[in-house]
């Protein structure tokens, strides 16, 4: 399985009606679903309903100009069904499904849209009949995999029992956000790309997004929790001489529009961005390079989130198709003694800075947990939801997903803490001295990130890749630093992790949305600059154009 | 081409106004100007041609069912179009490749949605330069091919852009308020009758666009063309005991929301067609390979002259198609152009396109247009098919023979007239139908009535009882293939009627038909439609039946 981080994604939001109708009915059509179901023979041992109810807006300009402004809104509704029981039901691995066959499918199907508006009928006609058709082939998979000799070969049990939670937030006011002065705010931030004429494209858009998420299950869990963002990205290309199209990007994320910073501070952003651009543009392409690096605190974030988190998603431990690499290392060194990582989703603040992977309770229903999952160096515990493991029994509220998918494992806040940090200078003497060490001329240093990947399969290298979009050369000899274009910062995680050397004594925030499994899920990553002995680079892929033959239109000359 | 010049020229006269040219034109003009004057890459020609599109429109969506709204948009969107060619009218980029689309590039700029003069420039700005360094290049290979050849260019198969006068039309249309609110209403009030029916599973959809199409070239051609469709689609859907699947669906057509039927219209229409599935349920299916005459009433008639005329193989359209002069040599021109002037249908049947016809019996003819996406005016009446021969096929701007000229039809046909001489009553074109069948030596003759098949395939029909005339409705058949061999015996009614249908040119564009109301072909086939049954199992009981 690839997953992906990126800055960039969408997402969804919310509005309720005063007396929530849509609770009601699905706390009726569940009540009743169970009591009739227990008139037949192999009822479901666990039914959940999960209603996504999401406002989302978007505004975009570009270079000044608006260029698109819609807002929708919709429920989706997405049904578990589970036959069998905790120990072995529809959701039991399979040969079959692990090459992609068979009757195996998660417990729940996809999403289907349902009313908006409070209609009862229209909604309960909804839940009926995806009830019906989910558990039909809840059924048939369980008879399935009840004779599959490799089902029977896997003792792990498929659900763990957890605590009945009943949570419900009171619907959030529906008017949010001032359109028309957003829009306005959405043009004047893109304006300042005009005066670039090398500006490939100089974007900026706003997501506003409010969801009331429910969570209703057969075990009596009645969860009803409101989320709200608003997330402004500004995106920037610049032709390089040679043709290639360089990217960089700045985002800013709140839990209201008003958290966002003000127009000057955006601004002032815009006009940096641009100048780093303009340098971009004469910036000399890198080469690949080894050697030592300093990734900055966001680099890091995102550096963490790719190597290590990904690895510590427990779900994904119980399938022998994954590399498995922390799976029999509980309790052993995987990490620099000095270093300490945590998963706190309940964390709304950093700082003072909004988290953009709070919640608090995750999309099984459970409560989201502060996670050690690595103390000082020692692999403590894994990221859980529901479906246990060998060495992790239960859920410690991490079972997440999109509105379309199954939940399993994944982050949430990723905190990595140093016991031992040093100055951000000091790094950059560890840098320049390790540099000088291994005989090279300059060691990297990685400012600013988009985003990166990684494999965690058996069939593809355990490799992760990280696309810094802010990167110098740190000389050795004095020189003032470097900027260069065109390096993706690549590597294994194992022989990643034993290079990481020194960390910052300042925290950074990188806020993003990770995609996986059970879709896009909102995450942060909060981490130290680090100082990394050895890093391994490459080149990124160009993406030429060519000039356009005429200028920028900039006035009414014609 | 004489002939559509003329017509060009009354249309230019009546319907130009002189108004000074939007934010949105003289943004769109201006940059073609500019892109004439200045484009040039290296070496290469600099454009003979320019042309720019902006569809400026709103389009409102509803769904509803079980009287609740499931999504309920507005969307507001400007969508660019752009052509650049270069070299000569008769020898340009476009002349001897098949891949007539350049791909946007990632420097592509959205078209601004305020009227914002440098936003609109800029975007196009960024489209035209990609397209003409494309056409620039690939026009520089087309010389050389042709040249490799050692032939006139009259001798080899080309693509030439017909030459045109320029066209101004400026429709400026205050647009009637859409509500939104009272549609969702509307839509909540219809979708409650299916709560008790047995046929939960429907929905009813309303789409409305408004908005203008520009259109600016360097030949001096401007046009702002108001735009304005409504289309309320039905689709009742269920299953009978044996688990298949009994449906019902229906289109309306407006070029507003409010001139669709009334709520307590559609509400008796709906009421009818689920009264009318649930008599159906119990009838038969139709089982049987049925070959020979067949009567088609009201709208069937239409559905099935789409589907010969426009759809199939054999439609009365030219591609632009030509055979490859290197390399692998596929001649895939459609083989109608060889039989113009040949007959291909009953002497009795004519066929023309009046696409500035805007009403006909009362009927609003939705498909009516006054320019097409190339800004070509079509001519008032255009003969396809005259007394069973084929006398011209609908077509764009780009010719690929000496014979074709441009008629204005690069969306479709528009509106379609559907003649027939030979006719009767009724009454005597059933007796004819059953005249027919007995002479073919079979045992019943089937009626097709005011079925929509054009685009699921799906109808229901009448068998026809030879001795008695009496008529059993069965259901779920299909055409088993139908080509322009079936028009070769035909006769009609008297009367005439028109009909509207979704298909052809922009999203929500309509054909609009006037076709006899009956219409009796001498041989189709005709099998029975299977359908994949499904039971559904209720393990909990169906709450709306609680």
């Amino acid at each position: 399985m690839r997953k992906i981080l990126f800055v960039l994604v969408m997402a969804g939001a919310t509005v309720a009606s005063a007396q929530d109708v849509l609770l009601e009915v699905l706390k009726e059509e569940l009540n009743r679903e169970v009591k009739e179901f227990a008139k037949i023979e192999t009822p479901p041992y666990y039914l959940a309903y999960r209603v996504n109810d999401v406002s989302y807006t978007q505004i975009e300009s570009s270079f000044g100009s608006l260029v698109q402004s819609y807002s929708n809104r919709n429920r989706l509704l997405f049904t578990t069904v589970r036959v069998g029981d905790y120990t072995f039901d529809n959701t039991h691995p399979s040969e079959e499904g692990r090459w992609g066959g068979g009757d195996e499918m998660g417990p729940g199907g996809n999403a289907i849209q349902i009313a908006v508006d409070d209609s009862r009928e229209a909604i309960q006609y909804s839940i009926w009949r995806v009830t019906q058709n989910s558990y039909k082939q809840a059924r048939e998979t369980l008879k399935s995999l009840k004779n599959s000799p490799a089902s029977a070969k896997n003792k792990l049990p498929d659900f763990s029992k957890t605590t009945a939670e009943q949570f419900v937030e009171p619907p959030l006011a529906t008017d949010w956000y001032n359109l028309a002065e957003w829009q306005d705010k959405v043009r004047k931030f893109s304006a300042p790309f005009q005066k670039n004429a090398d500006m490939v494209s100089g974007d900026v858009s706003l997501q506003l997004v409010s969801e009331r998420k429910y969570f209703v299950s057969s075990e009596g869990s009645i969860v009803v929790q409101n989320q709200r963002y608003a997330y402004l990205m500004i995106n920037g290309n610049i032709r390089a001489k040679d043709g290639d199209i360089v990217p960089l990007h700045k985002s800013f994320f709140a839990f209201t529009p008003e958290g966002l910073p003000s127009d000057e501070v955006v601004l002032q952003e815009v006009d940096k961005l641009i100048t780093i651009l303009t340098k971009l543009k004469d910036a000399p392409l890198a080469e690949p390079y080894s050697g030592p690096a300093i990734l900055d605190a966001q680099v890091a974030g995102v550096f963490f989130h790719e190597i290590f988190g990904h690895r510590v998603e427990g779900e994904r431990l119980r399938d022998d198709m994954d590399s498995q690499t922390f799976k029999e290392k509980i309790n052993q060194p995987v990490l620099n003694k000095n270093l300490s990582v945590i998963f706190d989703p309940t964390m709304k603040e950093f700082q003072g800075k909004p988290l953009n992977g709070f919640y608090r309770y995750d999309d099984e229903g459970v409560k989201g947990q502060r996670v050690v999952v690595v103390d000082n160096g020692i692999l403590k515990t894994f990221l859980m939801s529901r479906t246990p493991l060998e060495s992790v029994k239960t859920s410690n509220g991490h079972g997440r997903a999109d509105a379309n998918s199954d939940p399993v494992s994944r982050q949430s806040n990723l905190i990595v803490e140093a016991n031992k940090s040093v100055a951000f200078q000091d790094l950059r003497k560890m840098l320049i001295q390790e540099a000088k060490k291994q005989g090279k001329k300059y060691g990297y240093y990685f400012k600013d990130v988009v985003g990166g990947f990684t494999t965690t399969d058996r069939f593809n290298p355990n490799a992760f890749n990280i696309f810094p979009t802010e990167v110098y050369r740190v000389y050795t000899d004095g020189r003032a630093d470097e900027l260069v274009r065109g390096v993706d910062l690549i590597g294994t995680p194992l022989a990643m992790f034993a290079e990481i050397t020194a960390a910052d004594k300042q925290s950074a925030i990188f806020t993003g949305f990770c995609g996986a499994e059970s879709g896009s899920v909102p995450v942060t990553a909060v981490s130290p600059s680090l100082f990394v002995r050895r890093i391994e680079t490459q080149k990124k892929p160009q993406a030429d154009i060519e000039s356009t033959i005429l200028k920028t239109p900039t006035t009414n000359e014609y | 081409m004489k002939h559509v010049f003329f017509l060009l020229g009354f249309i230019t006269a009546t319907q130009t106004t002189f108004a000074q040219p939007s934010v949105i034109q003289k943004a769109m003009q201006d940059e073609i100007d500019r892109s004439m004057k200045e484009l040039q890459l290296d070496s290469f020609e600099k454009p003979c041609y320019v042309s720019c599109s902006i569809n400026d429109v709103t389009v409102y969506s509803i769904t509803s069912v079980l009287g609740g709204v499931v999504n309920s948009s507005e969307l507001k969107n400007r969508v660019k179009g752009n052509r650049v060619l270069v070299g000569t009218y008769e020898l340009n980029d476009e002349s001897l490749d098949n891949n007539l689309f350049s791909s946007p590039e990632m420097n592509d700029i959205q078209v601004p949605l305020d009227d914002d003069y440098l936003g609109v420039r800029r975007a196009l700005w960024v489209s035209i330069d990609n397209v003409y360094k494309n056409a620039a290049r690939q026009h520089a290979k087309n010389v050389e091919t042709w040249k490799e050849q050692k032939k006139p260019l009259e001798e080899i198969p080309h693509r030439v852009f017909a030459k045109l006068p320029a066209v101004k039309i400026q429709n400026n249309q205050n647009f009637a308020t859409f509500d939104k609110k009272q549609w969702e209403a509307n839509l909540r009030q219809l979708t409650q009758l299916f709560v008790k029916s047995n046929y939960p599973a429907s929905n009813l959809s309303l789409n409305y666009i408004q908005g203008y199409d520009y259109f600016e070239s360097s030949e001096g051609t401007s046009l702002k063309l108001s735009m304005q469709r409504a289309t309320l689609q039905l689709a009742i859907i269920g299953r009978d005991e044996a688990g298949e699947l009994v449906f019902d669906q229906a289109v309306w057509a407006a070029t507003h929301p409010d001139e669709l039927p009334t709520v307590a219209q559609l509400k008796a229409d709906i009421e009818g067609r689920l009264k009318k599935l649930e008599e159906r349920k119990k009838t038969t299916k139709f089982d049987d390979d049925y070959t020979g005459p067949v009567l088609l009433e009201g709208s069937s008639v239409a559905d099935f002259m789409s589907a010969l005329l426009f759809m199939g193989r054999e439609r009365l359209m030219y591609d632009n198609n030509i055979p490859s002069l290197t390399g692998f040599r596929n001649d895939t021109r459609n083989s109608m152009e060889s039989r113009i002037g040949k007959n291909v249908a009953a002497t009795t049947l004519s066929v023309k396109a009046l696409a500035h016809k805007k009403e006909h019996l009362g009927v609003k003819l939705l498909g009516a247009f006054e320019a097409d996406s190339e800004g070509v005016v079509p001519p008032d009446e255009l003969t396809l098919i005259d007394k069973g021969m084929l006398k011209d096929l609908l077509n764009d701007r780009t010719l690929t023979a000496a014979t074709q000229t441009a008629n204005g039809h690069r969306d479709g046909p528009g509106v379609i007239q559907v003649s027939v001489s030979e006719q009767y009553n009724p009454k005597q074109l059933k007796e004819k139908l059953i005249a027919q069948a007995k002479e073919a030596g079979l045992e019943y003759a089937l009626i097709i009535r005011n079925e929509n098949f054009g685009r699921i395939g799906l109808f229901n029909v009448y068998k026809v009882n030879l001795q008695t005339g009496a008529e059993e409705f069965q259901r779920q058949a299909r055409f088993s293939s139908l080509s322009l061999r079936n028009l070769r015996k035909i006769s009609a009614t008297t009367g005439e009627a028109a009909f509207n249908q979704p298909g052809f040119g922009a999203e929500g564009a309509f054909t609009s038909y006037i076709v006899p109301q009956g219409l009796l072909i001498g041989e189709v086939e005709i099998v029975r439609a299977e359908i994949p049954s499904y039971k559904e199992d209720e393990f909990v009981k169906d709450p709306l039946k609680q």
